[in-house]
């Protein structure tokens, strides 16, 4: 081990079954590259949002079988971890402005909804903490409201996906559950009805001209300085 | 406490509507469960089905903890098939202790459940708690024109254990629609399926059993079918036969009777006014 | 004294299959009996008989449950369970009796035919 990680406190971790020192403190997806591990695929963002990373992994001495993000859930001694991959799932196709907002919509589109169980595996699955069966309950029975607001900060990791006896979809679903909120439901936002209006009268077509001629160095100069919102 | 479930949230909400209203003017306040799932709709038969009673468990366990909240252990339900699933889920539980230990750590989320909740239907509050006498006092229009079968279909009735009724010879709905001053109709397929899920596995048999079963409420002499399940609703009013006889929920009836009209939906109107205008 | 098949039931529901002395009262109790390719009746001799082409008849998909010839079979030994279990063998196998993707006029239909069929006709 090099010089930097000395006083700094080891914990053993088992990714897929074999043992690594790694130091405390790390996330998964540091303490993996710092194991060795050269991510290619099962990352992105790095920040918690991407959902590329889901990891599962158990702890000594308890049955239970815990998720999280590699790159939010730090290591801890005696933890045994895999990444894994998305849950695949074919892009249903469909077009929102045909649609209706309703729950027998979703229903035909997922009807595998119905099969819920209500065993609750997604909803301890969820890295974010969603009430995952309860949005899947809602949908069911035809709640949109209710479901787009429980499932509004999934991240499409697919843990619940992959979790569900029932093989739904959870993450296809609820990005129709917010499409159709968002189109039909949800209370248009005011200000943005305007900015699209003033876009579309041409309002900011000499701005955006003058963006598009500039050079990446002009744009990094630009973004570092811009005005950020508190 | 009540149960609403699915169908009552969506295709079926003129049922939730006029229950939620009929028992209010009886004195009845249905509160709704504050959180629930789907029950599951049907019941796993086979000895080692846990993992299907989990739902309905679940539901039980929200019964327990809100119930503890207004001090009352009792669950109704509006929707038969909710009604017999959680009924029978509730008995296996209580029956089976070992069974019940293992559901209860299956779900090691939830508090567990001890077995005290009481299910029981729409149709036993209103003869049982607020009895037909007070029924007919709240009677506000004359129905005797009406000629309504009642249709029990099968999730109240059967298997025995968890009957509403005699479940060869039921009288309940009988005599609630006579206490609303109506005629009551008891024709002989009162207590026949609906084919219920059929209608997914082959539409065809649907069509043809709502067909018989409407032929002979006619034959009987009845103007109207009125059911507690929004299954059978659907089904029975899926038959392709020209001007059969509509089928509505028994709510329906009472919310007409009461004078609720403003909580029926037009196309219930519309069907008493029918049968009104014909006579 | 249970073998193949009628063991398998036994286990999944506790019936002793051989009880049944087939007098019919299921069959002329069914609703559905018409639309049926082997009756109710015939499905419990089947499995007395330790036959697995029962399991291979439209019958066992049909059955709604409705628990008619349940309430009046004489022996008491619940055809409709039976039937049930036989159903259960094949999701258990992996068996679907409808696609839930290719349902007609889904939707329009009540959640609860939905359910039920995706409980009953799915694994
Ligand atoms: S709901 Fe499912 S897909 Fe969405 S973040 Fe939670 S576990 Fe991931
Ligand atoms: S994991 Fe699947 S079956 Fe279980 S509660 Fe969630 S959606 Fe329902
Ligand atoms: S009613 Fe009972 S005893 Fe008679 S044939 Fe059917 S299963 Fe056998
Ligand atoms: S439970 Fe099945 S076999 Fe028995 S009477 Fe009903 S449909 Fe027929
Ligand atoms: S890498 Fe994007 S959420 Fe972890």
């Amino acid at each position: 081990m090099g010089e930097h990680v000395k006083n700094v406190k080891m914990v053993k971790i088992y990714i897929m079954g074999k043992e690594y020192e790694v130091p405390e403190g790390l996330t998964i997806m540091k303490a993996m590259e710092y194991a060795g591990y050269r991510f290619i695929r099962g990352i992105g963002c790095r920040g918690g949002f991407c959902g590329a990373c889901s990891t599962i992994y158990r702890m000594k001495n308890d049955y239970r079988l815990y998720t999280g993000l590699a790159c939010q859930t730090t290591v801890q001694d005696g933890m045994y971890l895999v990444q894994i991959p998305f849950t695949p799932a074919e892009k249903p196709k469909y077009n929102v402005d045909e649609l209706k907002p309703t729950g027998t919509t979703i229903l035909s589109i997922f009807p595998e909804i119905a099969r819920c169980v209500a065993c609750n595996a997604c909803t301890k699955a969820c890295p974010q903490n969603l009430q995952v069966m309860d949005a899947i309950q809602a949908i069911k029975r035809g709640d949109l409201a209710k479901a787009a607001e429980l499932c509004f900060d999934c991240i499409s990791c697919g843990l619940c996906t992959i979790r569900c006896p029932a093989e739904i979809i959870h993450y296809h679903a609820f990005q129709l559950v917010r499409r159709l909120y968002g189109k039909y439901i949800a209370k248009k936002a005011k200000h943005l009805e305007e900015r699209v209006k003033e876009i579309l009268q041409g309002k900011y077509d000499e701005e955006l001209e003058k963006l598009a001629k500039m050079t990446i160095d002009e744009w990094k100069k630009l973004y570092e300085e811009r005005d950020i919102e508190k | 406490m009540y149960f609403p479930g699915c169908a009552l949230k969506s295709t079926a909400e003129d049922y939730e509507k006029t229950a939620i209203a009929v028992a209010e003017k009886l004195g009845v306040e249905l509160l709704e469960l504050e959180r629930w799932n789907c029950c599951g709709v049907v019941f796993n038969v086979a000895a080692d089905a846990v993992m299907h009673h989990i739902a309905a468990v679940r539901d039980l366990i929200r019964a327990q903890e809100m119930g503890r909240k207004l001090n009352d252990n009792r669950l109704v339900t509006i929707c038969s098939m909710c009604y017999s699933t959680l009924k029978r889920v509730n008995q296996i539980v209580k029956d089976d202790p070992e069974k019940l230990r293992n559901i209860n750590e299956f779900m090691d989320e939830e508090e567990d459940y001890e077995g005290n909740i009481e299910v029981i239907h729409l149709l036993q509050v209103f003869k049982d708690l607020v009895g037909y006498d007070k029924i007919k006092e709240k009677v506000s229009r004359r129905m005797e024109k009406i000629k309504a079968a009642p249709f029990y279909g099968c999730a109240l009735l059967r298997p025995k254990e968890v009957s509403i009724d005699d479940p060869e010879d039921p009288k309940i709905m009988e005599e609630l629609i006579e206490a609303l001053g109506a005629e009551a109709v008891k024709f002989p397929y009162e207590i026949k399926c609906c084919s219920s899920y059929n209608v997914i596995y082959d539409r065809k048999i649907t069509e043809e059993t709502a067909a018989e079963i409407q032929r002979a409420a006619e034959r009987w002499g009845a103007n109207i079918i009125v059911t507690t399940c929004p299954l059978c609703h659907y089904n029975l009013n899926t038959s392709k036969r020209k001007n059969g006889i509509p089928t509505i929920y028994f709510t329906e009836l009472m919310a007409y009777a009461f004078g609720l009209e403003e909580t029926l939906s037009p196309e219930t109107l519309k069907i008493f006014n029918k049968i009104l205008e014909e006579i | 004294m249970f073998r193949g098949l009628s063991q398998k039931v036994y286990d999944l529901t506790g019936i002793n299959v051989y009880l049944c002395h087939q007098c019919g009262i299921c069959s002329g109790s069914c609703p559905l009996v018409k639309s049926m390719d082997i009756p109710p009746n015939m499905v419990v001799r089947m499995v007395q008989m330790d036959m697995n082409e029962v399991l291979n008849s439209k019958t066992i998909w049909i059955c709604a449950s409705c628990f008619n010839c349940t309430v009046r079979c004489p022996r008491n030994i619940d055809p409709a369970r039976i039937i049930n279990a036989l159903r259960i063998i094949k999701q258990r196998e992996g068996v679907y009796a409808v696609d839930l993707r290719k349902i007609e006029k889904l939707e329009e239909l009540p959640q609860i035919a939905l359910i039920a069929a995706s409980r009953k006709l799915t694994g």
